[in-house]
């Protein structure tokens, strides 16, 4: 308990002290930015502590972080001071405030109620994670190295991890449990900024004689974010229990859910019809029935908030969530403020100006899918500022001086990064394919679609003619996108099979979708052009159903094309629609009602989207408890706790390492590959596949970096070329041959003394991956160091000879 | 003189050359309020309105004054700091070498053999520590330095007491003679041997900014550049108020302080011309020393709950005070808000740190607690005797006499080591319920609250002067310092270089006892430093635990360069049993084996 508290009271100091920063940008907000300056205070101690350890300025350990916050604080007083200075009132309100850390301590304690039933670190990518979050703590030098190649920096979006290893160092917590809590602090400060931004948009876009409903906003957001999920639960809950029918099932392309015999897919059940549930809850395995819903479009991965913390992975595009909302709260507050931006701003607030660079970089270095999107949407807001102050190209001339400079620091304060950072994707192309069919687009994203086009109820009938006016524009809106795929599709030579091998669903879903972001930009353009902030929920609509319309014509090409091509830009983009889609959304049903005397349509509208709402959240109410054992799993935050309690020699391996060798000190561990004795004698390979094993278990949960990990990610994150794969499979073979030495100490010692190798590590994963007559007996050559059940860890000897007078 | 009428009357005493200061009158400050005397022309504090200054009148004409008369509060003084320096006497005299100390010192000695280090930070004290191990190899000398130093503490006190006022200064040095975590630190020859003076008299000048002599400011900035980690919480707090406040000293003065600063990190970072060099701020990096390496057996949190507990009560007690006559909207004064940052920065330190095996925090919480603590009941005791007694004249005794019935019970199941029988746990319950309900009666009456300040100083003084004489009488079971040199550390080495005299051969010492053998080490020509002895080791030194090495013979004994003492905690039944008998805890020396190569033993 004291490591949960410790973390929350490391988040609300760091949120506390970035409050006055906060409120030179969130001002008009009517929390003063109190929901989005836990965000934005993680972040900018985040980036402070990284940029010193690159320079060598912080030192490695607890100490660095902690002074990380105390410059936190040194930039928060002079923010105070120089608002008194300038006779402005620094003065959020108190009730928001308290209303804000409620929120965030209900949504921390129960994402903490939650994990801690599944606390293991075990499964999916999830050693991955804690890999890269021991890295960040436990790296000598920075930036951080790749603890699964050891001698390399680290290539891959590895922010987020930087962010939560911040709150695990200040707090002291060790790093198996900050991994947790690190989830339960994103879901929180995801509440607390998704509810600050669609409350502020409400107040925004509502008339003050509108504004009963304005409350509703907030909670509506935060549902519709961290709550909601696929409406295909509700289908899910209902065959659970038996209670099916093939043709509604058939409609909505969940029939495969009832059973193979209707429709054989890979994740189908192989049941009959009956039902398969002993609670009122799913309680099939969670990865055979939750996760299968995330899957249900074939060749992607369709993700939402609810099913990452439930799922427990510590992704990038999961702890981005706060800085995506503070990107977008910072994108409303550039669109709601006063004055014309340009290049003349960087003179007038140098700090502000600089901030918001980092935050723009940070979003690159977070998740690099979410910078383009996400720069946009500021851009756009820059753009509509201007726009609202001047003629278009006058507008457009200062936004792009405003913004270049911007751009070039996003850029150069990353640098240290950008260095190693090694980008698999490879270009952007058309999606040929049949595209995904309105049914499985309504199951994943219909209640948010249908709520964000609840900002087409602030029309009225005297905007007939600004209608027809904007109209025109607003078309090329969807056609942009439609055209570039078919110039890219020409381009390679795929446009008539693109145009065959989309079905006519496919083309439907595009339509709909078409149609949607046709009557949300235009809506958009007509709130802009009466000066009505309205027209920010309408543009956040458009931009979000864009890119789901985005994602089923274009793709980014990655280590998946050959296969699954278009698999992470659906799933990415997806993401993001979601973020957009859930505030756009809820900030309209709040002013659907709030115009419901007005507007029967609104009324229904708003009604039905509310439905829809609740009908997705039916995946969480079913989720938390099939997830949970219905909250009756023993009880632990320690992501280690399982190993522990189920293989604690193993465990005590872990902690030997974690306490006793320096960090940075090169563990040698299995490749992952089996090896078996063949006929002959000699070892023979046998499985192949290292990723989503224990390979690299042991760096994975101390951030000792080992020679070989993940073969598969490493390619990923490398690029799937030549002298890449070469080097990783070279590396194989060494370790492999290593632990296949025999009697060869020899060669164990010049391949240790290449590597550089401190220690050997002989656990339960090399005694199973390794044949027991080819493991060398390191007893004779290096020191036995540990042992425990079997299990040993030996060191390279050592020998010197030291003057003491 | 103001007219504040719960300022203790002290004797009158000759008004002092020191430029005086003006300060502006807060309404309800637990500060005793300063005097009022001739006042050159004083800047006010932005936004602070100044007072008109009273000028007293100056008579030439009459006879001159006697230079100096001893009054009372002389001889106040005079106790309080003979107090403070005898309450460090003893661990500088015998305490064992453990904690920090044990780690600086053999940073020091390797420093002073032209060896590069880590555990050289190097603090300005430990350079100067490793000069003086050059012409004796005991650490007796540079804990005298440091001594000397934290002596100065009474100084810097003397020196405020005007601006902080007298009773709050007096108190304030009363309860730092008495604090163990500043006893403990401040005895030591650990890297931080200067940094409570340097931070007492960083405070000293912050809040008497006129009164620094020219020329001090470089060289205060150079020892705060050169000192340790405690110095930072009130350098910090200096800063931040001073961002707060926009203030930007003038050009000369930061020049001076450029150069004292400057001149500090390169000395530092060319190790005082001994080392490589590094980019160095000393008492940063003791800063991320504190959270990484161990310092102490004991978790800070640990260290205060055990002998700093009182002290961080009062602190926060007081602070909240402070913190809500801010949000009442009362503007406080610089040095109120001074203490207030320093204090809260530290408790920001101690919090981070609460698990980090390092006192170091502590003490850097404890110096601005004392002086809150001061400020505090420098008001609250006269306060006290004003209140209402009428109930309380009873009702306190009585909870008394009931509390020390209860804990007389506790710590007969203490000495037992069990929770006794129920008729006896009901009795503890009830008594423990009617002292409750006692302190409740006289909270509850706004007239007679006050008095509530002699329950709490019964509570704090207990456990406070407890651990303050058990770590100011150095009691060898006292968990401070640990982990300790063993007094047999020494043997070892002249057992080991007895063997290579009479054998030849080479010592040769596991590389996990690298560490734990330089101070018992030193001076004793070259070791072999081996996970594998070479065949010319004649004596092996190995951590228990490890398999023998072949072709060598344990020697009998129990062997420990080191020993540690777990602190009390976790168990309330513990820590009475503790509290009653301080050789109850257990001494756990760090195991280790002595083997003789075969054919030295043979012979």
């Amino acid at each position: 308990m004291n490591a949960v508290l410790g973390f929350w009271l490391a988040v609300i100091v760091i949120g506390t002290l970035a409050l006055p920063i906060a409120y030179r940008f969130f001002r008009r907000f009517p929390d003063g930015g109190a929901g989005l300056s836990i965000a934005l205070g993680v972040v900018l101690t985040s980036y402070a502590y990284f940029i010193l350890r690159v320079f060598s300025v912080l030192p490695f350990g607890r100490g660095g972080f902690v002074l990380a916050v105390g410059l936190l604080a040194l930039g928060s007083a002079w923010c105070v001071s120089d608002a008194r200075a300038k006779g402005r009132r620094f003065a959020p309100p108190v009730y928001a405030c308290t209303a804000i850390l409620g929120l965030f301590t209900a949504f921390y304690f129960g994402m903490v109620a939650i994990r801690s039933e599944t606390p293991d670190i075990s499964g999916t990518e999830q050693p991955m994670d804690f890999l890269y979050l021991n890295a960040v703590l436990e790296s000598p030098e920075y930036p951080p190295s790749d603890p699964w190649l050891s001698g390399e920096r680290a290539s891959y979006y590895y922010f987020g991890y930087v962010q939560v290893g911040l709150l695990t160092g200040v707090s002291g917590v060790p790093a198996s449990t900050g991994y947790n809590l690190g989830l339960a602090y994103t879901f929180a400060a995801a509440a607390t900024g998704a509810a600050s931004l669609a409350f502020a948009l409400a107040r925004w876009a509502m008339p003050r004689e509108r504004r009963k409903w304005l409350v509703a906003a907030a909670p509506t957001a935060v549902m519709m974010l961290l709550i909601a999920g696929t409406t295909a639960a509700a289908f899910e809950w209902a065959a659970a229990h038996g209670h099916t029918s093939k043709g509604l099932f058939e409609l909505f392309g969940l029939e495969h859910r009832i059973s193979c015999d209707i429709n054989p897919r890979s994740e189908c059940y192989q049941v009959t019809q009956a039902a398969r549930t002993t609670h009122w809850y799913p309680d099939q395995f969670f990865f055979g029935s939750f996760f299968a819903m995330t899957r249900l479009i074939p060749g992607t991965i369709v993700e939402y908030p609810i099913f990452s913390f439930l799922l427990g992975d510590l992704h990038p595009h999961v702890t981005a969530l706060p800085l995506v909302l503070l990107t977008v709260g910072m994108a409303a507050a550039t669109w709601r403020g006063r004055g014309k931006l340009d290049w003349r701003e960087w003179q007038r607030r140098p700090i502000e100006t600089t901030i918001i660079a980092l935050l723009i970089g940070a979003l690159a270095f977070q998740n690099a899918w979410d910078i383009l999107t996400f720069s946009f949407v500021f851009a756009l807001a820059v753009l509509a500022r201007n726009l609202a102050a001047g003629q278009p190209f006058e507008a457009l001339k200062r936004s792009g001086s405003y913004l270049a400079p911007m751009a070039a620091l996003a850029v150069v304060a990353y640098l240290p990064w950008y260095r190693d950072f090694s980008s698999q994707a490879s270009g952007i192309y058309p999606y040929v394919g049949e595209g995904t069919t309105p049914a499985h687009a309504f199951n994943q994203w219909g209640a948010l679609v249908i709520a964000a086009m609840l900002a087409l109820a602030p029309l009225r009938k005297s905007d007939r003619d600004a209608v027809f006016n904007v109209a025109p524009f607003a078309l090329w809106v969807p056609l942009l996108p439609l055209a570039a795929w078919a110039a890219l599709a020409s381009y390679h030579g795929t446009l008539g099979e693109g145009m065959d091998a989309r079905t006519i669903a496919g083309w439907w879903t595009l339509a709909i979708y078409g149609v949607c972001i046709f009557s949300l930009a235009t809506a958009a353009a007509v709130f802009f052009g009466r000066r009505s902030m309205a027209a920010i929920p309408a543009a956040l609509g458009a931009i979000g159903i864009l890119l789901l319309f985005g994602s089923e014509l274009l793709l980014i090409r990655d280590v998946f094309f050959g296969s699954v091509p278009r698999l992470n830009t659906v799933f990415k983009l997806s993401y993001q629609a979601w973020v957009l889609l859930s505030i756009s959304g809820a900030v309209s049903i709040a002013c659907a009602f709030g115009r419901a005397r007005r507007s029967q349509l609104a009324r229904g509208g708003a009604a039905f989207a509310c439905v829809m709402v609740f009908i997705a959240s039916i995946y969480a109410l079913t989720g938390i408890p099939n997830r949970t054992n219905g909250f009756d799993n023993e009880g632990s935050v320690d992501g280690l706790a399982g190993l522990a309690r189920f293989d604690p020699d193993e465990y005590a391996l872990v902690a030997w390492i974690n306490e006793n060798t320096a960090p940075g000190s090169v563990i040698l561990e299995a490749t992952g590959r089996t090896w078996k004795l063949g006929n002959d004698g000699r070892a023979v390979l046998g499985e192949q596949g290292t990723d989503y094993t224990e390979s690299g278990r042991i760096s994975a949960r101390t951030g000792r970096p080992t020679v070989i990990g993940w073969y598969f990610h490493e390619v990923q994150w490398r690029g799937d070329v030549p002298a890449v794969t070469s080097m990783l499979q070279e590396r194989q073979a060494a370790v492999d041959e290593l632990y296949l030495a025999g009697a060869d100490s020899a060669k164990v010692l010049a391949t240790l003394d290449r590597f550089d190798v401190k220690y050997v590590v002989v656990g339960r994963v090399e005694q199973a991956k390794y044949p027991q007559q080819t493991l060398p007996q390191f007893d004779g050559f290096l020191d036995l160091v540990f042992e425990s059940g079997g299990l040993r860890i030996y060191a390279v000897p050592a020998m010197k000879v030291v003057p003491t007078s | 003189m103001s007219d504040a009428p719960e300022t203790p009357p002290l004797a009158p005493e000759p008004i002092e050359p020191d430029p005086p200061v003006v300060d502006t009158e807060v309404e309800g400050s637990p500060f005793a309020e300063p005097e009022e005397i001739e006042t050159p022309a004083v800047e006010p504090a932005a936004g602070i309105p100044a007072p008109a200054p009273v000028v007293l009148p100056v008579e030439p004409e009459l006879p001159l004054e006697p230079v100096f008369t001893f009054t009372l509060g002389h001889a106040i003084w005079i106790v309080a700091g003979v107090i403070f320096a005898a309450m460090r006497l003893g661990p500088t005299w015998q305490a064992p070498v453990g904690g920090a100390e044990l780690l600086h010192l053999a940073g020091a000695w390797q420093a002073s053999i032209g060896l590069e280090d880590s555990r050289y930070a190097p603090t300005f004290f430990q350079f100067l520590t490793s000069v003086l191990l050059r012409f004796s190899d005991s650490e007796v000398p540079a804990r005298l330095l440091a001594y000397a130093a934290t002596l100065s503490i009474p100084f810097a006190l003397y020196r405020v007491r005007r601006v902080i006022g007298e009773p709050a200064a007096l108190v304030a040095l009363f309860v730092l003679a008495f604090d163990a975590a500043t006893i403990s630190l401040g005895s030591s020859a650990s890297a931080m041997g200067f940094d409570l003076a340097i931070a007492a008299w960083l405070f000293a000048f912050a809040v008497r900014r006129e009164a620094i002599p020219s020329g001090l400011l470089g060289i205060l900035a150079f020892l705060c550049v050169t000192s340790g980690p405690v110095v930072l919480p009130v350098a910090f707090a200096i800063g931040l108020l001073a961002i707060f406040r926009r203030e930007r000293p003038e050009p000369p003065v930061l020049i001076e302080l450029l150069v004292g600063a400057v001149f500090g990190i390169i000395v530092t970072s060319v190790a005082y011309g001994t080392g490589p060099i590094t980019f160095r701020i000393a008492p940063v990096d003791l800063f991320f020393d504190s959270f990484e390496q161990d310092w102490s057996t004991m978790t800070t949190a640990q260290f205060i709950a055990l002998y700093s507990g009182a002290m961080l009560l009062g602190g926060l007690a007081m602070a909240a005070y402070l913190v809500r006559k801010l949000a009442t909207g009362v503007i406080l004064e610089d040095r109120e808000t001074l203490l207030l940052a320093w204090f809260g920065v530290a408790a920001g330190w101690a919090l981070a740190a609460s698990q980090s095996h390092s006192t170091t925090a502590a003490a850097a919480l404890t110096l601005p607690a004392a002086l809150l603590i001061g400020a505090g009941l420098a008001q609250a005791i006269p306060a006290m005797f004003r209140a209402d007694w009428t109930f309380p004249r009873y009702l306190i005794p009585a909870a008394a006499a009931a509390a020390l019935v209860g804990v007389n019970f506790m710590i007969d199941w203490a000495r037992l080591d069990r929770v006794g029988p129920g008729g006896e746990q009901s009795l503890v319950i009830l008594l423990s319920a009617a002292v409750l309900l006692a302190l409740f009666v006289v909270a509850y009456d706004r007239q007679s609250r006050p008095t509530l300040l002699a329950a709490a100083l019964g509570i704090g003084i207990l456990p406070t002067l407890s651990g303050a004489f058990g770590i100011g009488l150095s009691g060898k079971d006292e968990p401070v310092p640990s982990p300790r040199s063993t007094v047999q550390s020494r043997q070892i080495r002249d057992i080991a270089l007895d063997t290579i005299a009479t054998q030849g051969g080479t010592v040769s010492i596991h590389p996990l006892l690298e560490q734990a053998a330089t101070w018992p080490f030193r001076d004793s020509g070259a070791i072999e430093i081996a996970s594998q002895p070479s065949g010319n080791a004649t004596i092996v030194i190995w951590p228990a635990g490890i398999t023998a090495p072949e072709g060598y013979a344990p020697l009998d004994g129990t062997w420990a360069f080191e020993e540690s003492i777990a602190p009390p905690t976790g168990d309330p039944l513990r820590y009475l049993r503790w509290v009653t008998d301080r050789n109850t805890l257990v001494i756990t020396p760090e195991g280790m084996n002595v083997y003789l190569k075969a054919s030295v033993e043979g012979e």
